[in-house]
């Protein structure tokens, strides 16, 4: 009896021992900082994904401060006052130059699985890389293409052109309808979607940052750059109406939508932006950045803007911050940003809103992904807002010959590296 | 005596000038209330034509799923408390300025007016860490203490001015009439003061309800936002989220509203206030 008393005694202990020294899940609250308006539906999406992940890891819960856009402006203040934050999103090209720049993302390589990338689109992940070194987790996919009308272009009796030439015959044919194929916005950095994807076409991806980074300047002087430009400038009367100059964001955009115009070089957001004037029933139409006779470039490379989310470097939470970014790129996460959020995803394999069909086929089969407006202002953002941005829209304009702005850009070019 | 010629034309185009610029102004503002009531489709279709059927649901819209509700309380609480503590601080401070003999006056007041000449983005940083420090980061309380601090500089600088403006002789009668200093102040220069007093409150009033940028970096809980933060809201979710743009409008209504009505209802005690102050 008293053995067995003993014994019984005995168990206990070690069942409490074991009840002791087993891992004990800690409870955490990742505070996350969003990009994102509370009322927003990408906030509504991204308030469910943190539900199914609490409701997976009941440890684990969630404090969201819903700042809007100026997210990473007011995250760095905060930061340095010492607020306490694990994880934050934003424009992934302005996290390159900002906070990871600044050596507050947490590097993802190592605590993420080897294998993460291969579920992302096509170079997803690499995008927003430094030196090989990861720390980004893009989870909403913004491509730019041509967005447009398909009921006007179908009227015209067009097709959806893979080459220059054909897109300049398309707006012939939509011009015998009284309306302008494309419309832009007087802005300057709209207006480089054309000039940089036109030098991509001509002198292969990246070729905006690669001509920049030539110190001497010579690179802008190539006749492809020159050509780039000139074709930029010839859209004018032909595809883009010239009273478009006078357009201040939205007015032009907005006149697709109102039937004005055919379409617009714009990311993919552009359906979203214009949902309450164009309509549920608008006829969305996409196609690639066509391709230029004799260039590098392919019709199926694509220009990019990534919203990603990081996990700080100062979190306390770090396993946790990381677990919870490789979920928001999971299947189930990424169908619930497809389907509350509206936009597209960045994971292989989970498909798009309906509106955004084309877009989804082009960023499914992209040969390479490049940084929208042609990437220089993340990695030279001084040498962007200040000379490139402006003095390229003044030539796309018309206020400046294409010669006199390569060979502008040239001098510029090379007096920025002297001073560096 | 009838004006020359010469005074007729000069008239003529300073009431065409300014009759010019007035009329713009209040067609801007009608412009900004009719886009209130359209639809976004009408918006840019017939940017000039009276909306046919007005949507008022824009304003329930903004004023309740945008929180406008919220957000003009909040910026109503931390105003009214602003301006009613810089008057209780700014207007004993100013009078001691204008009228105490120590040592010091004169670099005390140019420090004051030194203030004025700080830029705002400078103070972010400071602001924010001295705020986490004592705990009034992201609270009304906080943005309330900040204001009122940056307002300081110039309210001085127009009270002290205002001080200056009155007679002496007052207060020396009150003074022989065996009043002490503090008597002095209450009961006799504070009611002289009351136009100038009435003047910064309106013009803080209105700065401060309009302040965009401190409240940017101080208040981040969606509870907390004042009115400018809500419009800043509603501009920014335009990109990426679809663009309600009467809605936007309609937020700026609602901002422009106390403002409007403080210029109908107050105009010409602000500019008594400020004519009094500037003639010595």
């Amino acid at each position: 009896m008293l053995r067995s008393s003993r014994s019984i005694f005995s168990s206990m202990l070690a069942g409490c021992a074991l009840a002791v020294m087993a891992p004990q899940a800690q409870a955490s609250e990742l505070v996350f900082w969003s990009m994102w308006n509370e009322p927003e539906p990408q906030a509504v999406a991204l308030r469910a994904i943190m539900d199914a992940y609490t409701a997976a890891h009941p440890e684990t819960t969630f404090s969201a401060v819903w700042n809007g856009r100026a997210n990473q402006t007011k995250l760095r203040s905060a930061l340095q006052a010492g607020t306490k934050v694990d994880l934050m999103d934003q424009d992934g090209d302005q996290l390159i130059g900002g906070l990871q720049k600044q050596g507050l993302a947490l590097q993802l390589d190592g605590l993420v699985k080897a294998d993460f990338g291969a579920s992302l689109l096509p170079g997803v992940f690499d995008i927003y890389a430094s030196e090989g070194k990861h720390y980004q987790v893009p989870y909403v996919y913004n491509s730019v293409n041509f967005w447009y009308n398909k009921e006007i272009l179908e009227e015209a009796g067009a097709q959806e052109p893979a080459t220059f030439d054909e897109l300049l015959a398309m707006c012939d044919a939509v011009r015998k309808l009284d309306k302008y194929a494309l419309v832009v916005d007087n802005d300057d950095t709209y207006a480089l979607y054309y000039f940089s994807y036109l030098l991509e076409r001509k002198l292969g991806v990246n070729a905006l940052v690669t001509t920049f980074e030539d110190k001497t300047g010579e690179s802008w002087l190539k006749p492809e750059v020159l050509k780039a430009a000139q074709m930029a400038q010839s859209l004018w009367g032909r595809c883009i109406p010239d009273d478009a100059r006078g357009f201040q964001y939205p007015a032009g955009q907005q006149t697709v939508a109102l039937g004005d115009s055919m379409g617009n070089l714009n990311g993919s957001w552009l359906p979203a932006e214009l949902s309450s004037s164009a309509g549920e029933d608008f006829p969305w139409g996409a196609f690639n950045f066509p391709s230029v006779e004799g260039g590098k470039g392919k019709q199926t490379d694509l220009q990019v803007a990534l919203l990603s989310m990081i996990a700080l470097e100062s979190s306390e939470h770090k396993e946790e911050a990381v677990d919870f970014l490789e979920f928001l790129v999971s299947e189930e996460a990424q169908k619930i940003i497809v389907e509350q959020g509206s936009v597209g995803s960045t994971r292989a394999g989970v498909a798009w809103p309906a509106i955004l069909e084309e877009a989804y086929q082009a960023a499914t089969n992209a040969t390479a992904i490049s940084n929208i407006y042609g990437g220089v202002g993340i990695n030279y953002p001084d040498f962007y807002t200040t000379i490139l941005a402006p003095e390229q829209n003044k030539m796309f304009m018309g206020q400046t010959e294409a010669k006199a702005f390569v060979e502008a850009m040239a001098a510029d070019t090379k007096k920025y590296w002297e001073a560096k | 005596m009838r004006p020359s010629t010469h005074q007729r034309i000069h008239r003529g185009i300073a009431w065409v000038i300014l009759g010019g610029w007035g009329g713009f102004t209040v067609f801007l503002v009608l412009w900004v209330i009719m886009a209130s009531l359209k639809s976004t489709r009408s918006l840019f279709g017939k940017p000039f034509e009276f909306p046919s059927a007005p949507a008022f649901v824009n304003y329930s819209k903004v004023w309740v799923t945008s929180h406008f509700g919220e957000y003009f309380l909040n910026s109503l609480m931390v105003v009214t408390a602003s301006v009613i503590g810089l008057l209780v601080v700014a207007l004993p401070a100013a009078y001691v300025l204008s009228r105490g003999k120590f040592r010091g006056r004169k670099a005390l007041l140019n420090f004051f007016i030194f203030g004025m000449g700080i830029p705002i983005p400078l103070l972010f940083i400071p602001l924010v860490v001295m705020l986490s420090e004592i705990g009034l980061i992201d609270s009304l309380t906080g943005l309330t203490l900040v204001y009122l601090s940056v307002s300081l500089p110039f309210t001085i600088y127009v009270l002290q001015g205002f001080f200056s403006s009155l007679p002496s002789d007052l207060e020396s009668a009150a003074v022989i009439d065996g009043c002490n200093d503090w008597q002095v102040f209450w009961h006799v220069m504070l009611p002289l003061a009351a136009p100038g007093a009435a003047t910064v409150a309106i013009l803080n009033f209105v700065g401060l309800w309009n302040e965009y940028q401190i409240s940017l970096v101080l208040i981040n809980a969606q509870e907390k936002r004042t009115l400018s933060l809500g419009i800043y809201s509603l501009m920014t979710s335009m990109q990426y989220s679809g663009g309600n743009w009467p809605g936007l409008f309609a937020g700026v209504t609602i901002v422009m509203v106390p403002t409007i009505l403080i210029y109908i209802f107050l105009s010409d005690r602000m500019i008594s206030g400020i004519t009094m102050g500037g003639v010595k």
